[in-house]
């Protein structure tokens, strides 16, 4: 398994040349990232993490190109937004007609804590053969208002029912690393949340 | 059903190609007011200036010099039947189409009416104070809904088309509902007579006053030829606060046409606006009916069914315009691609800021039968409402070998068992198009995927 944090990385596009799990992880970027997936037996996977607050403005163009067949990738991307933070993520799958038996994958999450944060999203699918399995789902929204209720109702302020609701957002992506063997790095990267949530 | 003759045989038609004087010629023709010849001559003026889109298929062959844009209706049209192509020919056959309804559905004939349910419809709406008649005849009996309504939600210079349909539209269909009226059977196209029903370059405007309710029907499932390749129809739908309007369209035009329409609605507070469209032909279809909720809790639904096999794009989708509270839309799409079809799935969800509580699910699922088709989807959500919920999911598969096996397992054979897969796919989509559609569209299907198997 090789994992590369490229949240710092400038390279656009990213080559996968070897077969095995490839996984890759970014926070808060913007720019174009292009996966080029060149070897069967590839499984690529993908994590993106944004927190936004006041101004902020990311804008990210993801790519996963499967030139070979008998690969697969695999994208999530889960995003807070806060006060007047603007997030636009263009996401593109393409899988050419001589890649056959590709499963390839696209999921994004976003949730708004503010009336004026604005987020733009365009998961993208160029399939040009039948021997495939491809899919994508993004959701945007609010916490639900009923869970912060009902930890409310427990003792729990609004602001701490939301960080935990917060938290548990960000964990299914922290869960899904742990589960394609990413496990050190994790520590870090919710100390690094922790402490940009509350900055 | 029979062909009519009709009593005056001379055909008015204008020289080919497109000018201001063609404009005001069509205009002369009809008998218009004034102030709807200068809608038609400012249309031109936008057209002249509009790029074709840089974005979708390939639209470099469309040649507007040789397409002629004004052919009153009379018995005869330009084409004869032996210049039919045979594969329709063969698709009438195997539908059990009858006769008339064949020269009809040609081009051949242009005429066709049903007198005795038309005379029974009538009589229900006339009762009931409900409009509906051709768009020429709007303009003449009822000018003050068009004055009041063209051309306010597909402006002249929306895009290249809608331009084009706006300075040289003829026939479509108007229908205004009165309040509280709700019109149980659906109004199709075939109840008019004397009309270019499968006009190129329809328009159509359809009022719902407050309370009332109709569903619209266009088109039919058996394929429909035209010599002249352009379809460019704009059809412009009000519903107002509580009202409820459907709008079904069977589109099965023949290969060679470029159809190329914009649909929209505008929903009030509370109204309801369902679209219903299944693209089964044409050579280029570029469509997406779209609903601008206006009003609080208005409602919007568009049910989108397309198939592409050979020398086809049909490139569809749909639009939902956010711009009230506690507003909600659904857009399902279901593409069916094989033999190198290309189907292209667009839409756009745009939470306005003030669209609070506002919710959005689009689901679109891709069908590709073979290693030659292909499958693209672009959707577009826009979000500035931190108070809204927007989902999207999309799936792009084939049909899966353990289903086939499983059926085959249970005595199905492997083309039998297919058909299955694909009925099963688009149902939830054919059960909302009225029944004998549905057994029409069901069959239209089934034709299409003979030869696919393998």
């Amino acid at each position: 398994m090789q994992f590369h944090d490229i949240t710092t990385d400038k390279k656009k596009t990213h080559v996968v040349q070897t077969p095995g799990t490839h996984v890759f992880f970014f926070f808060n970027k913007t720019g174009d990232l292009s996966f080029d997936i060149e070897s069967k037996k590839a499984r690529v996977y993908i994590f993106g993490m944004y927190l936004g607050k006041k101004k902020a403005r990311f804008f990210v163009k993801t790519s996963q190109k499967h030139s070979v067949g008998d690969s697969t990738s695999s994208l999530l991307i889960n995003g807070v937004f806060f006060d007047e933070a603007v997030f636009a993520h263009e996401g593109l799958i393409t899988i050419p007609k001589e890649a056959k038996n590709v499963a390839a994958e696209q999921y994004g999450h976003n949730v708004l804590m503010s009336k004026k944060c604005s987020v733009e999203s365009k998961p993208f699918l160029e399939i040009d053969t039948h021997d495939v399995t491809c899919t994508h789902a993004v959701t945007t929204g609010t916490l639900n208002k009923e869970q912060v209720r009902y930890l409310m109702t427990r003792g729990i302020s609004k602001k701490k029912a939301q960080i935990l609701m917060l938290s548990g957002f960000f964990e299914e992506v922290f869960a899904k690393m742990h589960d394609v063997g990413i496990t050190k790095e994790i520590d870090a990267y919710k100390e690094k949340l922790r402490e940009y949530q509350t900055s | 059903m029979k062909a009519k003759k009709n009593k005056d045989s001379f055909v008015y038609k204008t020289k080919k190609g497109l000018s201001p004087s063609t404009v005001s010629e069509i205009s002369k023709l009809k008998n218009e007011p004034s102030w709807m010849r200068e809608k038609r001559l400012h249309a031109y003026s936008l057209f002249k200036k509009k790029p074709i889109p840089s974005w979708g298929p390939d639209l470099s062959n469309l040649d507007f010099n040789s397409i002629t844009y004004f052919l009153r209706a009379t018995e005869k049209t330009e084409s004869t039947w032996d210049k039919v192509p045979d594969d329709i020919k063969k698709t009438y056959d195997k539908l059990g189409i009858p006769e008339a309804e064949k020269q009809f559905l040609a081009g051949v004939s242009a005429q066709y009416e049903s007198e005795v349910v038309y005379e029974n419809v009538k009589e229900e709406l006339k009762k009931q104070g409900v409009l509906f008649c051709d768009m020429d005849t709007a303009l003449k009996k009822h000018p003050q809904y068009l004055y009041e309504y063209f051309g306010t939600l597909v402006p002249p210079n929306d895009n290249m088309f809608a331009s084009l349909n706006s300075a040289v539209w003829s026939g479509g269909s108007f229908i205004y509902v009165p309040k509280g009226v709700h019109v149980d059977l659906p109004l199709q196209a075939y109840f008019r007579i004397n009309a270019e029903l499968f006009g190129q370059f329809e328009r159509t405007l359809i009022i719902a006053d407050e309370g009332s309710f109709v569903h619209y029907i266009e088109g039919c499932t058996a394929p429909q030829y035209r010599t002249d390749s352009l379809h460019a129809a704009v059809v412009e739908i009000f519903v107002k606060k509580n009202a409820r309007v459907r709008y079904t369209t069977v589109q099965n035009w023949s290969k060679n046409i470029y159809n190329l329409v914009t649909k929209r609605a505008r929903a009030e507070e509370n109204a309801i606006m369902e679209w219903v469209d299944a693209n089964i032909g044409s050579g280029i279809t570029m469509k997406y009916p779209g609903v601008f909720l206006a009003g609080k809790g208005a409602k919007g639904e568009v049910l989108s069914l397309s198939t592409a096999a050979k020398g086809q794009e049909q490139d569809t989708g749909a639009k939902m315009i956010h711009a009230a509270p506690n507003t909600s839309s659904r857009i399902i799409s279901k593409s069916i691609v094989k033999d190198g079809g290309v189907g292209t799935f667009r839409s756009l969800v745009d939470m306005q800021e003030g669209a609070t509580n506002a919710s959005s699910y689009v689901s679109c699922d891709s069908l590709i039968l073979d290693a030659q088709s292909h499958a693209r989807t672009y959707p577009y959500m826009r979000v500035k409402e931190g108070d809204s919920t927007v989902e999207h999911e999309a799936t792009v598969e084939k049909i899966g070998e353990e289903k086939i096996w499983y059926l085959e397992n249970r005595g199905v054979s492997k083309e039998n068992a297919e058909s299955m897969i694909v009925n099963g796919f688009v149902d939830p989509i054919a059960k909302e198009i009225p029944l004998e559609y549905a057994i029409e569209l069901n069959r239209l299907i089934q034709l299409e995927m003979e030869g696919s198997v393998g």
